[in-house]
């Protein structure tokens, strides 16, 4: 146990500085700087004083290696350095912005996992019948809708059929009014829940359907057990490590990957914070949103480690 | 609905995952707590960046620091100047001073009085390399300014220019406190002379503005200002149907498209802007070094026929000097009527080309919507005459780099206008002009109509100098000017008194009301 929570940690120390290093310098290949971004075709016509000043102004006058020299070593006394762009400071807008994408992601896996295992155990259930293929279809067409649309599609329904408007673009956090918060948060989550259940729903489909198949089951019918009993405790026990692993990783994904549904909702969360300061070319913005981001993703994993153990007994003794 | 209750319903809707329908809240917070009168909100995709109106380049940043910060002079609608700040300025020994007299009582937003100290503080801040002023550029024909007392401030300049007021008129030229400008302080806590002040930011999501009881042009009747960031221009269309918006700012025209122009809940505003769409040639390079090359495609082009298809017809047809003070035919200097296939070809065939000329043309993408679009329209109709346009899509950054580098034959390109000819056309065709490289074509002819227009300080000498120059602009055919792109204003039913602008700007809510 000790051993694994060593080889653990120091795995996940090794990713968060490759990930450190792979956001630095990919952020440098992409065209462009903080200057040309701000002023576009005025930047012709700065002074090369002007330039030179703005370079310091922006850091961008030390080396690449100098560069990641100060990023890091302010990293190492908890200083997330200043937005290139508004001279906020940068854990000021991480910390109005995450809790709103956390909250996001939570409530939208809350919605879609349980909907996406409903959904595949009543597809596995009927292999091949009308509701298997009517199941099948709705998760292709949750797939197969893009975001934006449906996103879209939800706002101006909500605007034009009932002429309300989730008050975005002013966010009420949780702790300050639930119902405001909940009515502002529960649309977006909604849509972003529809492609997560369909995911969901297909790994539940196939895991169900090879747990039905095995040892344990037909042994277990064998003693009598209750069919209901069965499928209801003893396979969706077994089929549930890929349903965790998916929901664990689709979490993951849903913090960094919420831009378009808080574009369209207006809400001020990781994923916009990181899409405009990407386009300003705000790199301690960017660099330090993303490390956050990774740290999540980290944290979740560790969490669906943990949960396979409880789940899972065979996990601990293979010594994971 | 009390807070709890609402908390259930929504509940009640996640567990169900019912139809939208049935989840429809009863309205939210800010619509059953009845909206304090003069609260007033304008809608738009961008967040304000800079609270420092001298480095302000976002137009966000610009119509917000614009309600707070004020200039020298102003323009009309028209493009004439008018008195701000300054109540008069009078030009002497022949063009080069200009001597300011200030209005009297203005105060800062702090309770400080306005001097000609903080004239002085204020350009020499720009003129400042270190500062980084985008204006600097525009005013560096300031040699010194000087305050012979509180109500005067004196221009010295190194030559006759009079392109100068108008590059006062930006925000990027605005006044600042002296003391704010010692303290370092005018890009943390705005504080300007202006009919509304700084109140309050929340990052990504809004600013908030009041109205300034002590405005020397009349308190606004708007109580508080909000400019609220909506990043989707569908969704600001949805919330001014919602009644959740009075003003929603909008600049695609298919998303206008969808607005219509039916009454109801709010109208749409329409106002051709200053800045232009052209189509940028090399004049340096290959077969377009000669004049009839330029000719035949700027002929070739119908110009209505890329508005009708880039910008769903909206937009205007322009000559090169967009301001509202200067109008011209878009083609008069031309030897051709636009659209004319046929003497589009004869001129190529004069100049020897037939079915060869292939131009590398570079196209933003990303910055505005309808860049694609007329890259795609032109191309279709340069075909006709024998003529390739083969489109190179870049986004903003290699685009500005390649553009800045007069790297492409021919560029679609969306450039910012002014009120004054010199602003808009001295930096790219006068000689060691900041983007003469980009404007692809050196003329002494450009030249010295462009120096002429700018020196005089005689209006009938300046308005004939510049008529003369958009008829050579059009005869040299450096780039076709296609057209001025319309700004969409979203206005609420219960607002009175908003004005629409060429320059974009918003200084009519300083006397909008609502309801």
């Amino acid at each position: 146990m000790w051993r694994w929570a060593a080889r653990r940690l120091l795995g996940t120390a090794l990713t968060l500085a490759g990930v450190t290093v792979v956001v630095f310098l990919v952020l440098r290949a992409i065209p462009g700087d903080a200057i040309t971004a701000a002023l576009g075709i005025e930047s012709g016509t700065l002074t090369d004083a002007q330039r030179v000043a703005l370079e310091r102004y922006y850091g961008l006058d030390k080396s690449l290696l100098g560069q990641f020299a100060t990023w890091v070593l302010a990293l190492l006394q908890g200083n997330l350095g200043v937005s290139l762009s508004t001279g906020i400071p940068v854990a000021e807008l991480i910390g109005s912005a995450l809790p709103v994408t956390v909250e996001l992601a939570v409530v939208a896996t809350l919605i879609g996992t349980p909907v996406g295992v409903a959904m595949g155990v009543l597809a596995a259930s009927g292999p091949g019948r009308a509701r298997d293929g009517l199941t099948q279809g709705a998760g292709l067409l949750g797939l197969a809708l893009p975001e934006f649309v449906l996103a879209t599609l939800v706002v101006a329904v909500l605007a034009e059929a009932f002429g309300y408007f989730p008050d975005t673009g002013t966010f009420v956090p949780l702790t300050e009014n639930v119902g405001g918060n909940l009515s502002q948060i529960l649309y977006p989550a909604l849509v972003l829940s529809i492609g997560l259940a369909a995911n969901v729903m297909r790994t539940t489909r196939s895991a169900y359907a090879d747990v039905v198949e095995s040892d344990f089951v037909r042994t277990a019918r064998g003693k009598g057990v209750r069919e209901g009993r069965i499928r209801g405790v003893h396979v969706l026990r077994n089929a549930s490590v890929p349903i965790v692993t998916l929901a664990g990783i689709q979490f993951g994904y849903l913090l960094g990957g919420t831009v378009i549904i808080e574009q369209v909702f207006a809400l001020p969360g990781l994923g916009r914070l990181l899409f405009t300061a990407i386009n300003d070319r705000d790199y301690p913005t960017v660099q330090s949103t993303v490390l956050v981001v990774a740290i999540g993703f980290v944290l979740v994993n560790l969490l669906v480690d943990l949960l396979y153990r409880v789940i899972d007994p065979r996990t601990t003794e293979a010594g994971a | 609905m009390a807070p709890h209750r609402r908390a259930i319903a929504a509940i009640a809707c996640l567990t169900t995952a019912a139809a939208l329908a049935a989840c429809a809240p009863a309205g939210s917070e800010s619509a059953e707590e009845k909206k304090p009168s003069g609260k007033f909100v304008v809608a738009r995709t961008g967040d304000l960046d800079k609270l420092d109106p001298h480095v302000a380049t976002a137009f966000q940043t610009i119509d917000t620091l614009s309600m707070i910060y004020e200039p020298l002079v102003r323009v009309d609608a028209k493009g004439k100047l008018i008195p701000a700040l300054a109540t008069k300025w009078e030009p002497s020994d022949g063009g080069r001073t200009m001597t300011f007299t200030l209005r009297k009582g203005v105060k800062w937003q702090n309770g400080d009085p306005f001097t000609s100290a903080d004239v002085k503080a204020s350009i020499d801040r720009i003129l400042d390399e270190k500062t980084g002023a985008v204006a600097r550029s525009n005013i560096a024909v300031i040699d010194e300014v000087t305050t012979p007392d509180d109500q005067t401030a004196v221009f010295e300049l190194s030559a006759p220019n009079s392109a100068l007021l108008y590059a006062l008129v930006s925000v990027n030229s605005a006044m600042v406190h002296e003391a704010d400008v010692e303290a370092g302080t005018v890009d943390k806590e705005p504080n300007g002379t202006g009919a509304f002040a700084w109140k309050s930011r929340n990052q990504g999501q809004q600013v908030l503005l009041t109205g300034n009881k002590d405005y020397w042009g009349g308190a606004p009747k708007i109580g508080e200002l909000e400019f609220r960031v909506i990043p989707t221009e569908s969704s600001i269309l949805s919330g001014m149907r919602a009644g959740t918006f009075q003003l929603g700012m909008l600049s695609d025209p298919s998303v206008a498209k969808q607005a219509g122009d039916k009454g109801g809940d709010f109208s749409v505003v329409k106002e051709a802007a200053l800045s232009y769409h052209t189509l940028m040639l090399n004049g340096r390079r290959g077969p377009l070094k000669d004049v009839r090359v330029r000719q035949a495609i700027a002929c070739a082009i119908d110009r209505q026929e890329v508005v009708d298809t880039a910008a769903f017809g909206d937009g205007r047809v322009t000559g090169p000097i967009t301001s509202p003070a200067f109008p011209y035919d878009a083609t008069d200097g031309l030897p051709c009527e636009p659209g004319d296939t046929a003497a589009a070809k004869k001129l190529l065939a004069d100049a020897g080309h037939t079915d060869d000329v292939k131009l590398r043309t570079i196209v933003q993408t990303g910055e505005y919507a309808t860049a694609v679009a007329e890259g795609q329209n032109l191309q279709a109709q340069l075909k006709k005459i024998g003529v390739t346009l083969e489109l190179d899509q870049l986004s903003t950054d290699p685009f500005v780099t390649a553009w800045l580098e007069a790297d492409f034959d021919a560029s679609v390109a969306l450039n910012g206008g002014s009120y004054d000819p010199y602003l808009m056309y001295g930096r790219y065709f006068t000689e060691g002009g900041s983007l003469a490289k980009a404007a692809g074509l050196d003329s002494k002819r450009l030249h010295s109509l462009l120096s002429k227009g700018n020196a005089t300080t005689d209006e009938a000498t300046r308005t004939s100098t510049y008529r003369q120059l958009q008829e050579r602009l059009l005869e040299e055919s450096p780039w076709v000017w296609l057209f001025r792109g319309d700004n969409y204003y979203l206005v609420g039913k219960d607002v009175k008194g908003f004005e629409a602008r060429p320059d974009g700007s918003l200084f009519s809510l300083t006397t909008t009301s609502v309801g």
